[in-house]
């Protein structure tokens, strides 16, 4: 036992000099922190163990300090922090404002579903609806949408099909379909339809907060176009989905109702939210939330309107999230 | 004429986007040769396919009836035709787009959704009209018989016509109705193909089925794969005389042998829907188009993804060159250490020796505006086909086929289930399921690919390992704190 203890005593010092070398691996340029030692591992002892752990921690955080202060004795500037976002890896479809590809995104832009609505050559409408028989919650949110995008309307769907609204949809002149799903008694789907011709965006819906739910009362929200805030969509994809996301709400917003809706895209992650803004003077403004809230995930994103069994995708996750998912810092949107 | 430094891929897009492609390992050159002030909604390009043999010019078809001819000698567009049918007798004319384009005996064949196929000649008299239905999909050549072309659509059975004639050959017969439900079972041919050397041909369905027809021996299909929950968008003829590709709609390549209707091989790598490929008559290689906006290269036999490239728009259709070959000269790293490492393609782009391969594929872009008459021709070379000897299994004559599924299993004769494969009239057909055929023909290895998936597993913990460890360590952390407590508790005992 004793001998045993001395053992791995030894084998710690021995680590003590391995631990107190800065071990930072560099990988495709970027430094990554240190990692745990796989002598530390060796040592079956706990106590000992911690030892030499914090003990290297803190020689670690000594030689951090002591870098920081010679930095700024040099008056360098700060370096950028290493965030799962600032270590994104890069995607090939990036659109990029001083790219080659530049003209014929620009092209494709222009000639896309929504290029009539950027245009200004339609007014959207937009249709709200719900999965069967929604609930309480569920029927408030959709209300709440519609209280959101200016010119739409929240109707039951009275058992009718996807298509057949669509369809039906297409005859009023509706340029918009949304339904919301529900699951457990909450909101849980958001499936978006472009009219006449597609896109079809299919989000998870998650984190719904309706407004009763955050203490806010809708009395104090007003009927005046919002304004549209499209946050941190890179890619093309991003974009595609971006300009759907804008294409539902009016060209014009009215700057008098000081609303504003922000969509802003964090890991792929879309968190939808609305503000009342007020600016106090110069350089201050003061926000106040309004609800409701909620996060969107895309799924899948579809050629055409709603036909999810013949239907040709444009990205979809379904059947291959272990192939896409494979690193935590590669995003899609 | 040798076409090695020029374009070996050519590809159509939306809005009339047609481009040319020089693809090497890991990279590739893209030139658009439509300028894009030309685009137009109306003028997605919907159909293309060579003109003649010796790949000197393309038909180049629009989704507004107009069938454009590139010359990819003289490096333009040579001329336009509008294929609009408008039938003297006062009938509907042709709307929609165009879905099959060919030339057969020195006229353009042209096929637009509305069923009107029509061999357009100088004189009008000659011309030859055929109504093949409504909604067609596809209007597909023979290259075995070339006086035979194929179409089929929405609801719309495959039929074969004779050129010469302008007569139905061959109409196919569906399937059986649907035991349980006794309901016809829906049609809809999205693609077909004619397999290499033969008269056969194997259609594909966005209901999720692929039929392999046989016109000699009976109307029904030979054989019947389903494909539970997939539509298939597109399908081309492998190079390897008895297996098809068919390109999923919610993405991925699945390589089926129609021998035994299995699933052989699934190419990965996609988010969207593929939507046209192209297999190379004898190199390894199958490029393929989607909506996600990526030209993809696979190598056919170890299923690798050798290149992939943004293409900014929707790409609809694909072909690829005889002379197509991953040039390996620009490449530094050769094409046997290729085959034996497992690393994804685009990751060599980054690695090694990237500046000097620039300057190499500058030169080479600017030579590829000018004319390439003057390089000497060379041999094709070999196919590097592997040689494969692994014998099939025993087929059955019931088969389920669901490629997804990690088992490739054969159910037993017993099920009777809907979804099943129907050979109907036992003949003496080689193509059907004959184990003593099956015993002694070359098969593709499953194996080959199922051993280069560790090795990529490996690969992919090296590159992303760290997070990983990171993360350890604060669980390590996590359970020290833990274990302290246990201790305590210990002590309080």
């Amino acid at each position: 036992m004793e001998t045993g203890k001395m053992e791995t005593i030894k084998a710690a010092k021995d680590i003590k000099a391995d631990t107190d070398e800065p071990t930072v691996p560099e990988i495709n340029g970027i430094l990554f922190p240190d990692k745990k030692s796989a002598f530390l591992r060796q040592i079956k002892n706990r106590e000992v163990r911690n030892k030499v752990y914090n003990k290297a921690k803190r020689n670690k955080n000594k030689r951090k300090k002591v870098k920081r202060q010679k930095r700024e004795e040099r008056g360098e500037p700060k370096g950028i922090p290493h965030t799962i976002e600032s270590l994104r890896i890069p995607d090939e479809t990036t659109v990029n404002i001083t790219d080659d590809k530049k003209a014929e995104t620009e092209k494709d832009l222009e000639l896309d579903e929504f290029s009539k609505y950027f245009n200004r050559d339609i007014e959207p409408k937009v249709l709200i609806t719900y999965a069967d028989n929604p609930l309480r919650k569920t029927r408030i949110f959709g209300n709440e949408l519609s209280r959101m995008i200016p010119n739409s309307h929240c109707l039951l769907r009275n058992r009718s099909g996807v298509k057949k609204v669509v369809k039906n949809a297409i005859e009023e002149g509706y340029t918009d379909v949304l339904i919301v799903n529900e699951d457990m008694r909450k909101p849980n789907g958001l499936l978006v339809i472009h009219l006449p011709e597609g896109p079809t965006a299919h989000f998870r819906l998650s984190n719904v907060k309706i407004t009763t739910e955050m203490k806010r009362s809708h009395k104090s929200i007003t009927t005046h176009r919002p304004e549209v805030i499209l946050n941190n969509f890179t890619t093309r994809l991003g974009l595609t989905v971006s300009r759907m996301l804008a294409s539902l709400f009016h060209y014009d917003p009215e700057f008098k109702g000081r609303r504003a809706v922000t969509f802003h895209n964090q890991r792929d992650y879309i968190f939808f939210r609305h503000h009342r803004y007020e600016f106090k003077n110069e350089k201050r403004v003061a926000l106040r939330e309004m609800g409701p809230r909620f996060t969107l995930k895309l799924r899948s994103l579809q050629r055409g309107t709603f036909d999810t069994k013949t239907g040709d995708y444009e990205w979809t996750s379904e059947g291959r999230r272990h192939e896409i998912e494979t690193s935590r810092r590669k995003f899609f949107l | 004429m040798s076409f090695k430094d020029d374009f070996n891929l050519f590809i159509g897009a939306d809005y009339g986007i047609f481009k040319g492609c020089k693809a090497f390992h890991g990279q590739s050159l893209v030139k658009s040769i439509q300028s894009i002030n030309h685009l137009s909604k109306e003028t997605n390009v919907t159909a293309m396919t060579w003109g003649d043999d010796k790949e000197e010019d393309i038909l180049i078809g629009l989704s507004n009836q107009v069938v454009k001819t590139y010359d990819t000698k003289g490096k333009a567009f040579s001329f336009s035709t509008d294929a609009k049918v408008v039938p003297k007798d006062g009938a509907a004319p042709s709307s929609g787009s165009i879905c099959g384009l060919t030339r057969f005996d020195g006229a353009l064949v042209t096929a637009t959704e509305s069923g009107h196929i029509r061999v357009m000649r100088y004189n009008e008299d000659e011309c030859i009209n055929i109504n093949a239905g409504q909604n067609l999909c596809k209007m597909r050549h023979s290259k075995t018989n070339p006086n035979i072309i194929g179409s089929g659509g929405l609801e719309n059975e495959l039929k074969l016509w004779d050129l010469n004639t302008g007569k139905n050959t061959f109409l196919a017969k569906n399937v059986p109705n649907d035991q349980r439900l006794q309901t016809r079972v829906k049609v809809w041919v999205t693609d077909h193909t004619f397999l290499p050397n033969s008269q056969k041909v194997v259609v594909g369905s966005r209901y999720g089925y692929v039929r392999l027809y046989d016109p000699k021996a009976q109307r029904k299909p030979v054989v019947n794969i389903n494909v539970p929950d997939q539509a298939i968008s597109c399908i081309a003829a492998s190079n390897s005389d008895d297996s098809v590709l068919c390109g999923l709609a919610k993405g991925d390549i699945v390589k089926f042998d129609m021998r035994n209707g299995k699933a052989s091989a699934h190419y990965k790598g996609f988010y969207g829907a593929v939507s046209a490929i192209a297999c190379h008559p004898t190199e390894p290689y199958i490029a393929s188009v989607s909506h996600d906006r990526f030209l993809r290269v696979h190598h056919l036999t170890t299923k690798e993804l050798v290149l992939k490239e943004f293409m900014v728009t929707r790409m609809n259709c694909v072909l690829m060159r005889t002379s197509f070959s991953l040039d390996p000269t620009i490449k530094a790293e050769p094409e046997q250490e290729k085959r034996g490492s497992k690393r994804v393609a685009s990751d060599d782009l980054l690695s090694d020796g990237q500046s000097d391969n620039e300057d190499q594929l500058e030169e080479l872009f600017n030579a590829m505006e000018e004319s390439t008459s003057q390089v000497p021709d060379e041999p094709c070379k070999k196919s590097r086909k592997v040689d494969l000897n692994t014998p099939l299994k025993k087929a059955s004559s019931q088969l389920v086929v669901n490629p997804f599924s990690n088992k490739k299993t054969s159910r037993p004769k017993k099920a009777n289930d809907s979804v099943k494969e129907t050979i109907d009239n036992d003949s003496d057909d080689d193509i059907m399921i004959v184990s003593e055929s099956i015993g002694n023909a070359p098969a593709v290895p499953d194996q080959e690919g199922d051993e280069s998936e560790p090795d990529e597993a490996d690969g992919e913990s090296d590159e992303f390992g760290d997070d990983d460890e990171d993360d350890e360590e604060e669980n390590d952390d996590e359970e020290e704190s833990d274990d302290d407590e246990e201790e305590d508790s210990d002590d309080d005992k």
